[in-house]
């Protein structure tokens, strides 16, 4: 093999190599804006399905915030994790609340909202693994048993209230999903007792990390 | 060979040579994502794209590559095709790149594209090459979208889900529901459910085979 065929060799691949580095980077460059707009719109749209309309008219603002260590846990979360407030004109309306549950299979994903007087509005799972036809009834999709959960506070259920009936609670319970539900409640029930604390407390305290137009 | 023989001869991968079915190539796909006619619409749509102007660019190049070079070269160019088609995606079709996830960057694996990389455009010309991904791209989109029909009309009992995602709002109301409002076979929406409707595409494809075979006699 002579030198002068492997630097041929090597000519030949790194050229078009630089050649669609180049293209790439034009293409990542012009589509990085619209990409990362994309993102935010969808990550946007997703939290608002739990804000109904009447409490948000038109100019709507949800700003994004660290949940503070000392919550992580009872919310299942990982550091890094946020929660958000929707501002309607610049007036906090609900704060959107993450929790990971331990399910039967896996960790379930559920946001929560909760408007500022620290009643629930809505609960949704966003990710899970339980069995289909059983423990996928947390699904709003599957069944209504996830929209028990508005109305509630802390002051009108009772700590003890928040389990299965079958257990004395307040929430009813399927046959062959009780460990999936009993996680789903729990991790609401923590949700509640963290916007509890961010209410009486004041979010503003808290460090800001983005805001989602 | 004169170039209406090699055309002639390329038709054949529409049917009897078909890469899905007859040769089983590139399969993952349509068993992994064809869910819905949307997804697989989507992803035969990409990859046929990444197919015909791989086959092109390869081809293009096919005099000054040696044996040595050959293969990553095409490395290089299907790779770059296939960030290309990622993120142009994710830009101007989030929803539906979201929905598709994986797959798309996973087109670079496609056994269809590595196979004609293989067999065509390291050999003929760029016409025949572009041809040949055409044909090729539009076989494996008709197999993905027949499966992709198929396990929605049974795993979501709906026909036309989410087509406005790539046709724009005029098919915002297209979804039917054959079966009423709560049918499902939950098998369809998995993987093995896909195997099923594979093989039985592969059946009925034998079958009519095997009824032309008979005609022909």
């Amino acid at each position: 093999m002579t030198s002068k065929a492997s630097l041929r060799r090597i000519m030949f691949i790194s050229v078009p190599a630089i050649l669609l580095m180049l293209v790439l980077g034009f293409v990542h460059s012009s589509t990085k804006k619209i990409i990362s707009s994309n993102i935010l719109s969808s990550k946007k749209e997703k939290l608002l399905k739990l804000v109904p309309k009447s409490y948000h008219d038109g100019d709507v603002f949800i700003e994004s915030l660290s949940v503070p260590e000392t919550h992580l846990k009872s919310l299942g979360l990982n550091n890094g994790s946020d929660y958000h407030v929707v501002k309607n004109y610049g007036i906090p309306v609900a704060l959107i609340i993450p929790a990971v549950g331990e399910g039967y299979s896996g960790d379930i994903k559920i946001l929560v909202s909760v408007n500022m007087e620290g009643n629930i509005i809505d609960v949704r799972v966003t990710s899970h693994q339980e069995t289909p036809g059983l423990g996928d009834k947390i699904e709003i999709t599957e069944s209504h048993w996830i929209s028990q959960f508005s109305g509630r506070s802390l002051s009108n259920t009772t700590d003890v209230e928040w389990g299965l009936a079958p257990d004395g609670g307040a929430f009813d319970s399927f046959t062959g999903a009780t460990i999936t539900l009993r996680a789903v409640i729990r991790q609401v029930f923590a949700t509640l007792n963290f916007s509890d604390a961010i209410l009486n407390k004041g979010y503003d305290s808290l460090k800001k990390v983005e805001g989602i137009n | 060979m004169s170039d209406t023989s090699f055309f002639k001869k390329n038709n054949k991968q529409l049917w009897s040579n078909n890469l899905t079915l007859v040769r089983l190539i590139g399969m993952t796909p349509v068993l992994a994502i064809a869910t819905t006619l949307a997804n697989a619409l989507a992803l035969g749509l990409a990859t046929l794209l990444v197919l015909i102007s791989s086959n092109v660019l390869v081809s293009l190049n096919r005099k000054k590559l040696t044996e040595k070079t050959k293969i990553p070269f095409a490395i290089l160019v299907v790779a770059a095709l296939v960030t290309i088609t990622d993120l142009v995606m994710q830009a101007f079709a989030y929803t539906l790149s979201t929905s598709i996830g994986i797959f798309v960057p996973l087109i670079a694996t496609n056994g269809v594209i590595w196979d004609r990389l293989r067999v065509i455009a390291y050999n003929k010309t760029v016409v025949q090459a572009a041809y040949d991904g055409l044909v090729c791209g539009t076989a494996f989109l008709v197999v993905i979208s027949i499966v992709g029909i198929l396990r929605e009309l049974l795993g979501a009992g709906t026909i036309f889900k989410n087509m406005h995602l790539i046709l724009g709002s005029v098919a915002k109301n297209w979804v039917l529901q054959p079966f009423g409002e709560n049918f499902e076979v939950l098998i369809f929406n998995f993987p093995c459910g896909a195997f099923f409707i594979l093989a039985g595409l592969l059946a009925v494809k034998n079958i009519i085979d095997s009824y032309l075979h008979q005609c022909s006699k």
